[in-house]
């Protein structure tokens, strides 16, 4: 039974590895209390997935194929290295910008790069968790605006442009912080 | 936008690796990035059939609604303009469920309809309503239970404690959405101080 914590980590780290499996237990709890056809649902979310899987494949192909290139050219490190000053007065590795900066533009693009990251320096290490936290907490933003507001023709956004971008940068400052304390 | 973007990467890209000899190699990185892409994707689309199959027996179940019902006096008070009974209130609270949930496919169909009642209430046509505003920034901070897409690249890249990043990612939303949430209703209060 894998009850006394690993990692001695306590009360957070168990919580977060019961999250899901108790999350599973309720769902098929209330399916069979619904009388829902599990199976026939589950065939159903798996093949939307299939259509999601086909739909980013593209963007994520492409984003890589740039990404590899930035980092084989010695560009991102330059990069890095340009805006650590930045970075490092924000306790953020700085690794993670181009993380930071796309996610708000693209989500694929994030994805993408979360990818890279975790292949780079490993799904353990610091920077691997700060930047899974960070895509967990940020979401496209531009694209999210164009098709909401262009749904209904809206031409003055008024403030919903400012007050996604102060959530996504408290959502990025969360992150580092919030890491730092569980990962390091 | 992401055209100039992608654009700018692999130019610079190429063009720096030409001035500093690296040329060959970055074009092989690239190249050879696509079969890991595909590696990568297939491994997904294993672990998004495994997490949308379950939401969506959720979703089948009920959850979904039992979710809405318990969200509407928070909601509620998000949307102050709109009424509770009406199609654009639910349509706003299955959005955000959707997307609780994980299903930002099915979100996004919810919140068009959403936006399309809160146009037909908008006093000011072609101008974004205060609500129509708080809607967009509940779809841009994610709030997910269970964010599936990072889980499943945890796992591909062979995390020892996939699921640790669950606390720090709730935490860290509710941080996002809460921070544009005030940041809304400030803007929204300064606006209407200078009428």
């Amino acid at each position: 039974m894998p009850f006394p914590p690993k990692r001695g980590s306590t009360v957070v780290s168990v919580l977060s590895r019961w999250a899901l499996p108790l999350f599973l237990l309720l769902i098929l709890l209330c399916a069979v209390r619904h009388r829902t056809d599990g199976y026939s649902a589950f065939l159903e979310g798996a093949a939307e997935s299939l259509r999601i899987i086909c739909q980013i494949l593209p963007p994520v192909v492409g984003l890589m194929i740039g990404i590899a290139m930035l980092r084989a050219s010695g560009l991102l490190s330059l990069l890095a290295r340009l805006l650590a000053p930045v970075t490092g007065w924000l306790g953020m590795p700085a690794e993670l910008l181009p993380l930071a900066l796309l996610r708000p533009i693209s989500g694929s693009g994030g994805t993408a790069i979360l990818a890279d990251l975790l292949k780079a320096y490993g799904a353990d290490s610091l920077v691997g968790n700060m930047a899974s936290v960070m895509a967990g907490s940020t979401e496209t933003t531009f694209y999210t605006l164009a098709v909401y507001f262009g749904a209904v023709r809206i031409s003055d956004s008024r403030y919903a442009l400012k007050a996604a971008l102060i959530a996504d940068a408290a959502g990025i400052l969360a992150s580092v912080f919030v890491s730092r304390l569980f990962f390091s | 936008m992401l055209n100039k973007i992608w654009m700018a990467m692999v130019t610079l890209s190429l063009l720096y690796s030409m001035i500093n000899g690296t040329a060959p190699e970055t074009v092989s990185a690239g190249i050879a990035s696509c079969s890991d892409s595909l590696t990568l994707l297939v491994t997904m689309l294993g672990m998004l059939c495994f997490f949308n199959g379950f939401l969506r027996i959720a979703d089948n179940a009920g959850i979904t609604k039992g979710i809405a019902r318990l969200l509407r006096p928070l909601l509620g008070r998000l949307f102050p303009d709109v009424p509770q009974n009406s199609d654009g209130f639910r349509f706003i609270t299955m959005n955000f469920t959707a997307n609780l949930l994980g299903m930002g496919n099915a979100a996004t169909p919810f919140g068009i309809s959403a936006m399309e009642r809160l146009e037909k209430q908008n006093l000011q046509k072609g101008t974004a309503s205060h609500a129509m505003c708080m809607l967009v920034v509940l779809n841009t901070a994610s709030v997910q239970l269970i964010p599936s897409t990072i889980l499943a690249l945890r796992m591909n890249y062979g995390a020892s404690d996939p699921y640790g990043i669950i606390l720090p990612v709730w935490i860290c939303s509710l941080v996002s959405l809460t921070a544009g949430i005030l940041a809304a209703c400030r803007f929204r209060r300064k606006e209407e101080a200078l009428w």
